[in-house]
Formats: structure tokens, sequence, C-alpha cells
């Protein structure tokens, strides 16, 4: 089996494509494997992390540990991680970067009279102060020649409202609104994508009034503190650091006057997933109660069916029962996203209002 | 299972080295394959986020959809001659037509029933199906099986022939749509365990991994979501790359997804059908269709076109034909009102050239372009008359494809996705459609003669640069895509 088909009376039955040489089993065995080693070499740290992002104690937590670990040591030995670190320093992208929220915490005065309050934390710099630059007052009430500027990010979810929340916003000149959306994202891998320093980068450009995001549909899985320990979802940690992380967050963008409207995850059909969702939705409401400038868009209930749990359909409001989730049990489908955005314009109108200006 | 996954990467040397080593048990190789797909299929549910209690359920439903159409296949062939065929097959035939329409297109039906009741409720019941992975493709290839043993072009397979068919990992998922009687018949052949076109498999995956992973990412993320999230907010410049960025990333993700599922066929001694071959450097429409998704265009021409009467029943009946074929492709794809657009587009247009085509014919012109700059024109029409079609295929809305396709002529809003990467990855991966097909061969065979380790080498390479520039870790297998 293992040796390589020659020409002649022993050439293979299917001719290779153009010519080639054929490889008996056993020799792609060898190439493949040698191949997949290697590139399992310059790839370790990536593996490793993966891995160990596993929920701790899982099977494939612990027997990619137990494959990745003396990996990534050989690797290291040899050298051969460090092609892979050139390249994420020339792609920007460093592991061992300081999370972003330590920065988003700390550094600026606060101001304002609804700003925040120490945050707790777990294995990361408290959240003492909100770090935002302070808003351009407005000249005036909301106008069309001086529209409320009104920032939205966050991650599919918020993709999914944005999308359909700035088409009701283009019907009224009153409204000005930037958008940052990146799907896959949330607060639980800065390391992936950095939340902390693209939400300073827009806010410092654009200065909105109001800021509109959602978090936390990706978010429901293990993270790494500040020591490079992982906590999985519903450990008393887990819920230390993400909630300090939301705080920062909120304390961020709530500061300096504006208005921050959260709005939080929806239930989800999976059992498990919906499980994960409830401590995320029960950490980010405790966060927003402790923050009188944050409006808490409650997500879970306006998607919650006639029993109080998931539902395909809702009663909308023409009195009709109308298809809400898409076919993945946790996102919505285009009526979903066409109620959850009225609900959120519904919240930015009573800012535009309590600013003087007229909804449009 | 998705490919570009840790979790396939430990399991497909486990499945190749089982596979060669049962290989020449027959009956323990198929039941071998069995497991895999079954495995591969119940995970694939798990990564597609289908809720827990449905992945077995699911996977219980692939084998079942087999084990009836394997049924209606003999009860064909018993029946051969006789009009009870013809009642059998065309059971059969709705029988996989209501199974995928019920999981697929029931919501469709309800909302378009909805809009005749806009104050009352809705008569269909509020009933959302969640629809299970691969259903459109594994019915399609159900329904070839028992129209090829209805033809007598095909004999009724074994059940574990044919449930090993269906159910065999690389194509269940996303295709390509191989027909039994390109697969059967590969299982009764022993397989040469010393003939595995290597070189082929691992140009493929490889290729198929750089465009699913590196090049469909950075697109996605670089201008197609922020351009359909918000057309509003961009330029005519952004707006267009948005459309030519999409039409590289849907063709990068499909095209990679299949390159893959070839090249692992084949490292398990099974050759499949090429299911794209530069689709983008078709200087007409139907050449297009020749060149994408080529395994889809021929079984909508084999058992839609012709079975309606292809161009045998006269002008007008051809060009309804094209339409009606074209418009049903536009449903397979996807369940909305948009898709039927898409479709409408491609079998509009189809039509149009079939009739300029005949016009020329009659003038005694050539049917192609006569000249290079007439190459050149016919080129970037068809190219552009595709990208304007893509834009209600990634649409949720019809105002949404509106939006971006208006937003093409605000000349006012600034463009300012523009990068020198983004165009040089866009304007590249058009480029090398153009690159001969010859001579990928012959490199390919070229990599063949390399000694083992070397080859070893390159591959290793081509990984790691798959992994150093996709997106951190692949975000499929870090995050939850929902």
């Amino acid at each position: 089996m293992a040796t390589t088909a020659s020409r002649g009376p022993r050439q293979s039955r299917r001719a290779a494509e153009g010519g080639a040489r054929p490889l008996a089993a056993g020799n792609v065995v060898k190439v493949g494997g040698v191949a997949l080693l290697l590139a399992a070499l310059l790839n370790s740290e990536s593996l490793l992390e993966l891995a160990e992002r596993q929920p701790p104690g899982s099977f494939t937590n612990e027997l990619g540990t137990a494959l990745f670990e003396p990996l990534h040591r050989a690797a290291e030995l040899t050298l051969l991680d460090r092609p892979g670190e050139w390249i994420d320093d020339l792609r920007g992208l460093n592991t061992e970067a300081s999370t972003g929220f330590e920065e988003l915490a700390a550094g600026v005065e606060p101001s304002g009279p609804a700003t925040a309050t120490t945050v707790p934390s777990a294995g990361e710099t408290p959240a003492t102060v909100p770090a935002a630059p302070p808003t351009t007052p407005p000249p005036g009430p909301p106008s069309a020649d001086n529209p409320l500027r009104i920032y939205l990010a966050g991650d599919s979810l918020a993709q999914g409202w944005g999308s359909v929340l700035q088409g009701q916003l283009a019907e009224s000149d009153v409204y000005d609104v930037e958008e940052r959306v990146r799907s896959s994202t949330g607060l639980t891998r800065p390391d992936y994508f950095n939340w902390p320093d693209a939400l300073q980068d827009d806010v410092e450009s654009y200065q909105p009034q109001v800021v509109v995001v959602t978090f936390g549909g990706n978010d429901g899985q293990p993270l790494k503190d500040d020591d490079g320990d992982y906590h999985d979802v519903g450990d008393p940690e887990w819920a230390e650091v993400y909630g300090a992380r939301t705080g920062a967050v909120m304390d961020y963008l709530g500061a300096n006057g504006r208005k921050l409207i959260w709005v939080g995850v929806p239930n989800a059909k999976s059992e498990s997933l919906n499980q994960r969702m409830e401590i995320i939705r029960g950490v980010a409401m405790a966060e927003a109660e402790k923050r009188p400038n944050v409006t808490y868009v409650d997500s879970w209930a306006l998607f919650r069916g006639a029993n109080g749990g998931y539902a395909e359909y809702i009663v909308d409001q023409d009195g009709v029962a109308k298809p809400m989730r898409a076919n993945d049990g946790y996102h919505m489908s285009f009526t979903g996203y066409e109620r959850w955005a009225r609900a959120i314009k519904a919240e930015i109108d009573n800012q535009l209002v309590a600013l003087g200006g007229t909804p449009g | 299972m998705l490919f570009p996954t840790i979790q396939f990467g430990l399991f497909f040397p486990i499945v190749f080295l089982i596979s060669w080593l049962l290989r020449p048990h027959p009956t323990a190789w198929k039941l071998a394959m069995l497991a895999a797909g079954g495995v591969f299929y119940y995970v694939g549910s798990e990564q597609a986020k289908i809720p827990d209690d449905l992945h077995l359920r699911y996977t219980l439903l692939l084998f079942c959809v087999a084990a009836v159409n394997w049924v209606f296949g003999s009860l064909i062939h018993q029946t051969r001659g006789t009009p009870a065929q013809r009642w059998l097959l065309g059971l059969a035939v709705v029988a996989n037509i209501v199974c995928l329409a019920y999981f697929k297109y029931y919501l469709l039906l309800r909302d378009s029933v909805g809009w005749f009741f806009p104050d009352a409720d809705n008569p269909l019941p509020a009933w959302r199906p969640i629809l299970p992975i691969a259903i459109s493709f594994f019915i399609f290839q159900a329904i070839s099986y028992v129209v090829d043993i209805a033809k007598g072009i095909f004999r009724p397979a074994s059940l574990l022939d044919f449930v090993t068919y269906l159910s065999f990992f690389p194509h269940v998922v996303a295709g390509p749509i191989v027909r039994a009687r390109e697969f059967i018949p590969q299982l009764r052949e022993p397989a040469d365990p010393r003939g595995i076109d290597a070189a082929k498999a691992f140009r493929l995956i490889l290729a198929g991994m750089f465009k699913k992973v590196v090049v469909s990412s950075y697109l996605l993320e670089a201008v197609v979501q922020p351009v359909f999230n918000a057309p509003q907010d961009h330029g005519s410049v952004d707006v267009l790359l948005g459309l030519y960025g999409y039409a590289v990333l849907i063709y990068c993700d499909f095209s990679g997804y299949t390159d893959i599922a070839i090249g692992a066929a084949e490292l398990l001694g099974i050759r499949f059908p090429p299911n794209f071959d530069s689709p983008y450097r078709a200087v007409t429409l139907q050449d297009f269709w020749r060149r994408w998704h080529m395994t889809l265009s021929r079984w909508l021409r084999d058992y839609l076109y012709v079975p309606l009467g292809g161009n045998r029943k006269g002008e007008v009946r051809t060009y309804v034909n094209l339409m009606l074929t074209m418009v049903i492709g536009g449903l397979w794809h996807g369940a909305s009102w948009t898709f039927v657009v898409w479709g409408a587009i491609h079998g509009g247009w189809l039509a149009g050239e079939r009739y300029f085509m005949q016009r020329r014919r009659a003038a005694g012109l050539t049917e192609g372009p006569a000249t290079a700059i007439g190459a050149v024109v016919w080129w970037l029409v068809t190219f552009n008359v595709v990208c304007v079609a893509w834009t209600f295929f990634n649409a949720r809305t019809f105002t949404l494809a509106a939006d971006v396709l208006l937003q093409l002529f605000d000349f006012s809003t600034p463009s300012t996705l523009v990068t020198p990467l983004l165009v040089v990855t866009i304007a590249g991966m058009i480029a090398i459609q153009f690159i001969p097909h010859d001579w990928v061969i012959a490199a390919q065979a070229r990599f063949s003669y390399y000694p083992l380790m070397l080859q070893a080498l390159v591959l290793a390479a081509g990984l790691w640069v798959v992994d150093a520039l996709g997106p951190s870790g692949v975000a499929p297998f870090i995050y939850f895509q929902f």
C-alpha cells in the first residue's frame, strides 16, 4: 500500500488528471500527515487557544489541550511559532494585547449627572470612570438642520434590526445615523474583534447623542480573564468578568450626556443556547439598572410567546400573528426585525422629544 | 460538519485510513461510509445551529428519504412498461417535492397567502418548520435516481449502495449534485489504493480553503456587509465594489466548498463531476450557466427544462420553459420572492440572448463575438447582468435591493471603503478565471512528481497561509455563527 504507483503494467485503473503521478494511499498518509503536523506546529498557538476556549472540562477541551499544548511547546522550541506571530503583527493582531476594556474605563474624568459608579471586576482593572470624550453640546433641539446623531453598533442581531431601523429613520431628516456592525462578535472575544477600540474610534469621530447597541448573541462561550484563566458561562467568575466588561462599555457609551439604548438579547429555541442567553440577559439588565442613563430594551419580552417561552409566531401590533424568527431558532425574520426596530425607534424618539425635537 | 474546521481536520484523516483499510471489503466500506455520513450530517446540523432535539431526527430523515426513494426506484423498475410506472414515478416526484416544500417553502406560502388576508387571521396554521441542512441537495439527487430508473438509463441499486450514495459525506451538505449513475458504478469497481490523484485533490482542497476562508471572509467584512447593510451610507464606487465583491464572494464561498468536497472524495477514491469552471469568464449568460454550479445546471436541464418540452415545442414555449426553469432554479436557492426575481432576471436574459443569437444566425453572423473588442463588450455586459441579479440574491427585501442599485448613481456620498487591497482582491479573483485550465493541470502534474517531502512542505505552507490570512482562527468554529 505504501508504494508509489508507477507507469506501465501496474498503472492505476483511473488515470490521474493531466498525466500526473498518482499516489498510493500510504504515501498520501505520509504527505498529508507531515503537512498537517507541520501546519499544526506553525499554527499551534491558535490551535491551543481554540482548545482552551472549549467549555472547561469538556471532551474537546481536554483532548484539544492534551494534543496542542505539547505541540505548542515544540513549536516554541523550534521557533516554528514565529512566522505566525510575524503575520499577526503585520495584520495588527496581537493575542497578548490588552482587551481594551481597561482603556475604555480609564483616563477621562466623569462628567454629566448620570454617569457610572465603580463597576466590580474579577481579574480585571475596575471600571472606575467613563473614558468618553465630551459630546459637543447641540446648538438647539434636533431638527433637519441639526439632526440627532445616532450611532448603532453590535453583532449580527444589530445588523438585522439596524438595517430596518435605518430605513425607518431615513424617512425623516431629523435623524443622522452612523453604524458599525460586525457579525460573530461580542464582548467575550476582544482578541477576535476589539469592540472597545472600535467604539472609542467611532464615538470620538462621530460624537453621537444617542447610542444603540446589541451585544451578547455570540457571548455564550468561555471567556479569558486578565490572568489568562478561562471561565465558562454559568460560573460566577464568568458573570463577574462579563458584567465588568458590559458595565465598562455602558459607562463609556453613556457618558457625557449621551443616551445609551442597550438592546438586550432575545430568547432562543435551543434549550442550551436559551440558558446561556438568559444569563447574558440577567447580567446586562443588572448592569443597566445601575445606570439611569441606560435604557434596556427587553427583547426577551418583546419576542416571548403566549406561553412565556420561545415562539415562532407573535401577534404583532396589527393583531395578526406573524413569523418572527429565522430558521436557526435565534435570529429574526424580516418581520421580526421590523417589530424590533419599531421598539427601538420608540426609545430613540423618547430621547428626541426630551431634547426638544419632533419625531419623524 | 463544515469543511474548514478543526473537527473536519480530525475527522477526515481517520475516515481516510478506515476507508482504504476497508476498501477491499465493499460491504464493510459502505457501512463505514454510512456511519461517517451520519456523523458528518449530525455535526453539520449542530454547526448550523439547528435546535438540539432535531439533530438526530434530521439525520434519520436523510436516511428515511434514501430508503423511501430506494423503494420507489425498485417499484418503478418492476413496473416498467405498465401504466403503474408513470403513477409511481409521479408519486415519487410529488412525495419528494412535498417533503422539500414542507420544510423549505411553507413559510413563504403562508406569508404570501397572508397578503390576501391583511386584516384577518391567516387560514394557514402558524407553524414554522426548521429547515434541515442540505435537504435541497439530497431531494434533487433522489429525484434524479427515480427518474433515471423510469427512463431506463439506470438500474436500481442495492439499498446499501443507494443510502451510501445519498449520505456520502463529501457531497451530502452542499453538493455537488452527483447522480446515482455517476456514483454507484464506482462502488462496484475495485478501487486501487495505488492510484489516488492526490495532486488534484490537494490542489482542490487548498484552493477551496483559500477561497472560502480567506477571500470570502475578507470580502464579506471589507465591502459586502457594509454596502448591503446600509447602502445609503456609501458612494457609488463603494456600491459598485460591493456588487462586484459579492459576485466574487459567492463564487469563492460556494466553489470553495465544492472544491473541498471534490478533493476529499478524490482522496477516498470516488470521482465527482466538476462544479465550477471559471464562470466569470463567460461572454454570454448561457455560457455562464455552463460554468456556474454545473451539476445544478445540468439537473435543471435534464429533469426540468427537457421534461417541460425544452426547445422542441416551438419558439414561445422555449422562452416560457427557459423562464420557468430559471424561476424554479431561483426558488431552489431560497424561499423568498427575491430569489424568484433573481431566477427571472436570468430566465429573461437567457430568453433574450436566445432570440438575439437566432437573429444573428439568420443574418449570417457568428453566434459569438467576432472581434476581441466585441468579446470584451459581451463579457462586460454578461458580468454586470450577473452582478445585478446577485443583488436580489443577497438582499433580504426588494426595497434593499432597489436601495443598493439606486445608490450606484449617488455620486455625492463619499466612497470610503475603497482600498488597494480590496480592488486587487476583487480584480485578481476575476482575472484568475482567465488562466487557461491547461496551465493549472500542468502545474498540478509537475507538483505530483515532486519528492513526497517537498509535496508535504508545499501543502503545509498552503494550510498555514490559509490560517494566517483567514479571520482570526476562522470565525465559524471560534464564534457561533447564527
